[in-house]
């Protein structure tokens, strides 16, 4: 019925939502799709893809949101995307989000979207905001000058979403409108594009508009360069023609034509505001976010501020976190000897008691910590803050080649790994986000503090904080040099640029809040997760096969596996136990302590397990002991945290990296200090 | 740098006056309208705007209309001063006719030295001020009122100023553009991090920060 009715129509309609970072693009999603949101990676990157269909007036909108950006330039990974999409998708819609106390800025990337002759509605975001500034907006005028449809929003509260919906579908549906007015440039220039357009002959087939094309060549856009050579008539002549209608510009204008055209769009979008704002400069927009700056960027406040917040997040991350982790805890085990009680023993039990059950749990053991970390992370990202942590840190972290962003996930690192290396998302360089990740593993998480309690019990037991200490130290600054080596030798040398907008504050919306948190960690726990749950799976094998009913028995493969390890590890002065306890550490670090309990013969291995002392102070010195713990600290980030890396750099390139590093680092470490230890005569 | 020190060339300052006298007249300057005016060809006429426009002086707006900002329409009034004073100096004084002085005193002004002038324009307007330093462009000892472009690196919180050029390259002059930071625009530095770097301005009324070594890039006029 519906398809009889619409045949003449097209079946779906695509909208792109585009808009600066903080013009509140995200709520506007959130609030136009709710819940029936996709969120994907776009081909290749790390870049989140979010999605939603919507139906309004018996129409399908299937609404993209594509990356905040602040031009159509092809400089960063977030700009490549949003054109890419823009150009070689059939979109039927763009909806532009503009942030109404921001016009000027906003408007700049709305002139170039114009340019792309697709039909656009302008949503006048925040107006609210705006309209307490005292600006007055004409959006009739607003509206006839640029050829689009306009409308008013407040998106944090849901106004104007139906409005956007049904403007949308006019534009979509609307043959004979004109295509937006795109900017005028500079006459001089209008003149030249008007004669290339002539001269150049681009196929009509091309999916990038001719004039947009043209602009962005003669701006020196490699991408559209490449693309003009291949639509054109005439080839790559076409792009000699380009070379010199950019230097006759040049010329005529004393100046690069890249900055001409913009200084145009500026002028143009200076010239807009003054005919539809009726006051166009206003600070009052800053008087809370001044007044809140003014104590939270002090000079001498600010820092203790910041730390005394990351304290916050931290505690409220793994303490609050962690009341439900130990209930999961519970749970899972409660799950697991309910199984056991109802299956025959045997191998089959053990696999989904031992494997399954307890692989899952181990997934799962994490979401709380993900969550309480995310809801932090948004709070303080949709609120305004984290461009001020960034702003705060900068000058710390830029010494040690990262940007200001990377404090937050480096700190996180000392809590969990996973959590920390999901949080790097909010550094929006992708170059800055994987070194991030690349050194997160070194910072020492809590699952790793069982190991050291443990041997420092046994070994060190009158100076075992400082010796734990060293640990966390030594954790630090590998952290530290690794990332500058990383930045030498991986990286770019020229750092990406830090120029960063600080938004004004504002108070975060629960629903997008809850949505954040509600996507990110269910990506953990769709992704991540079956990483985790196979290689548990993988890890029970090995420790159980061939079945002879115990755990990592000497007869199983895990132990034969050690033994065979054991010519590797002699070197670094440890046996085949040790071999076996860090492959179980693969699992989860704290796994490492139990292990060495069965291997022992001690059927409970906790820290506090005075024959297990008794026993370790038999195969180690207090030399290997310390070697060992270096070795825990070092040599291999666990399953979870590769698991999360592979997701968050999408790469196996990279997480092989992070293993291959960290193994070689550990290991070489481990044999200097050992043969150091032997040297030196300590014991 | 050199640009600021000398001053306006002779034919921007034609191009200024041009401007201010249609915008007095008509209330406002097309790009058309300057070309008839000046009697020259529209490209030169879009050119000469653009040097206006990236020394703060001019703005472009939509159907190409220009207008002069604070800075311009001052500049702008002071050179109508000058015409206006060598003009009746012309007249009153020497007896010349009004459209033959008029001719004469659009290349006077330009032609005569700095010092000059101010000799002139006192004497005229019954001044004995004779030091100079109530000029703009041509008067003033080097480096005091006018355009020194420092860097935005520099300048301390509180600190107002027009961007003057962004130097630099790729990604970091593209970023800073894309930003708004083009020639022209108005910026204040709000306050330094507190561990020195990085900086924060307001422009274009908003907030942004960047780095010391980024800021180097971008040479302000103060004031």
């Amino acid at each position: 019925m519906t398809v009889a009715l619409n045949n003449d129509k097209r079946t779906e309609i695509v909208v792109a939502l585009v808009g600066n970072p903080n013009s509140g693009k995200t709520t506007v999603f959130n609030e136009l799709t709710g819940s029936r949101q996709h969120v994907g990676n776009w081909p290749g990157v790390t870049v989140e893809r979010k999605e939603g269909i919507v139906l309004h007036n018996g129409r399908t909108l299937r609404i993209v949101d594509l990356p905040g950006i602040y031009s159509l330039s092809a400089y960063s990974l977030e700009e490549t995307i949003a054109r890419d999409f823009l150009i070689h998708n059939k979109v039927d819609v763009i909806v532009n989000v503009v942030d109404a106390s921001n016009l000027e800025r906003n408007l700049y990337l709305t002139t170039q979207l114009l340019e792309l002759g697709i039909g656009a509605v302008v949503a006048l975001n925040m107006i609210d905001m705006a309209e307490k500034m005292g600006l007055a907006i004409d959006t009739n005028r607003f509206a006839q000058l640029l050829s689009v449809e306009v409308v008013s929003t407040v998106a944090s509260r849901g106004q104007g979403m139906s409005d956007i919906l049904e403007k949308a579908i006019e534009v979509a549906e609307c043959a004979e409108c004109d295509a937006p007015r795109a900017t005028r440039h500079n006459p001089e220039i209008e003149h030249e594009i008007e004669k290339l357009e002539q001269k150049l002959g681009i196929s009509p087939d091309c999916s990038a508009p001719r004039r947009w094309l043209i602009v962005k060549a003669l701006e020196g856009d490699a991408e559209a360069r490449r693309h003009l050579a291949a639509s054109s008539e005439i080839g790559d002549r076409s792009l000699s023609e380009i070379d010199a209608t950019r230097r006759h510009l040049e010329h005529v204008f004393g100046d690069d034509l890249e900055t001409v055209i913009a200084d145009g769009r500026y002028g143009f979008v200076g010239g807009l505001i003054r005919e539809v704002v009726s006051k166009p400069v206003c600070k009052d927009r800053f008087c809370t976010t001044n007044k809140i700056d003014d104590v939270v960027l002090n000079r001498y406040l600010g820092i203790p501020l910041f730390l005394a917040l990351m304290w916050l997040t931290f505690k409220l991350t793994f303490d609050v976190g962690g009341l439900f982790t130990n209930f999961i805890e519970h749970g899972v085990a409660a799950l697991g000897n309910w199984a056991a009680a109802m299956l025959p023993p045997g191998p089959l039990s053990s696999l989904i008691v031992d494997g399954a059950i307890a692989g899952v749990g181990g997934v799962i053991v994490f979401v709380p910590n993900i969550a309480m970390m995310f809801v932090m992370i948004s709070l303080l990202e949709d609120s305004g803050y984290m461009a001020r942590a960034a702003f705060l840190m900068d000058r710390a972290m830029h010494l040690l080649g990262l940007h200001g962003k990377s404090f937050i996930p480096l700190m996180m690192g000392f809590g969990c790994n996973v959590p920390a290396v999901m949080a790097a998302r909010t550094l929006e360089n992708r170059e800055d986000r994987i070194l991030t990740i690349l050194i997160t593993p070194l910072i020492s998480c809590t699952a790793r503090l069982p190991i050291y309690v443990l041997f420092t019990g046994a070994f060190f037991s009158h100076n075992g904080a400082w010796v734990i200490f060293s640990l966390y130290a030594v954790g630090v600054l590998l952290a530290v040099a690794s990332g500058k080596l990383f930045r030498k030798t991986l990286f770019s040398k020229s750092a990406s640029p830090f120029v960063m907008e600080l938004p004004p504050y504002r108070v975060p919306t629960l629903k997008g809040t809850l949505i954040h948190v509600w996507e990110r960690s269910s990506v953990f726990l769709t992704k991540a997760g079956t990483v985790i749950l196979a290689a548990s799976v993988v890890i029970w094998a090995l420790g159980s096969l061939p079945w002879d009913g115990t755990f990592a028995s000497e007869k199983s493969a895990i132990s034969r596996l050690g033994h065979l390890l054991e010519p590797v590890v002699r070197p670094i002065g440890m046996d085949w136990r040790a071999a076996v306890a860090l492959l179980f550490g693969l699992g989860a670090k704290e796994v490492v302590v139990s292990t060495l309990g069965v291997l022992y013969g001690h059927s409970q291995g906790g820290t506090e397990h005075i024959a297990l002392r008794e026993s370790l102070r038999e195969s180690f010195t207090p030399l290997t002991a310390y070697t060992f713990m270096l070795m825990s600290l070092i040599y291999v980030p666990c399953v979870a945290t590769i698991a999360a890396i592979r997701r968050e750099t999408n790469s196996w390139k990279w997480t092989t990296l992070v293993i291959g590093y960290s193994l070689g680092l550990a290991y070489g470490l481990a044999f200097l200090v050992y043969r150091m230890g032997l040297l030196t005569g300590v014991q | 740098m050199n640009e600021s020190t000398e001053g306006l060339s002779r034919s921007l300052e034609d191009y200024l006056e041009a401007i201010y006298n249609l915008i007095r007249a008509r209330k406002n300057a097309r790009v058309k309208d300057i070309a008839e005016a000046m009697n020259v060809k529209m490209p030169s006429v879009t050119g000469a705007i653009r040097s206006l426009v990236s020394k703060g002086l001019a703005d472009h707006k939509p159907y190409d209309h220009v207008e002069l900002t604070e800075t311009g329409l001052t500049h702008a009034r002071e050179i109508a001063r000058k015409h206006e004073a060598v003009k009746r100096f012309l007249v009153d004084s020497l007896g010349l006719e009004e459209s033959q002085a008029e001719e004469e005193a659009c290349v006077i002004e330009h032609a005569i030295r700095p010092e000059t002038l101010d000799r002139l324009l006192a004497f005229v307007e019954g001044e004995r001020h004779v030091g100079g330093h109530n000029c703009c462009r041509f008067g003033g000892p080097p480096g005091q009122g006018r355009g020194q472009g420092r860097r935005l690196s520099e300048l301390e919180p509180g600190a107002k100023g027009r961007i003057v050029r962004v130097r630099g390259r790729g990604l970091l002059r593209k970023r800073l553009m894309d930003m708004g930071l083009v020639s022209g625009t108005e910026l204040e530095v709000v306050r330094a991090a507190p561990l020195g770097d990085p900086m924060e301005i307001r422009i274009r009324g908003y907030l942004l920060s960047l780095r010391r070594s980024e800021a180097e890039h971008i040479e302000v006029d103060e004031g």
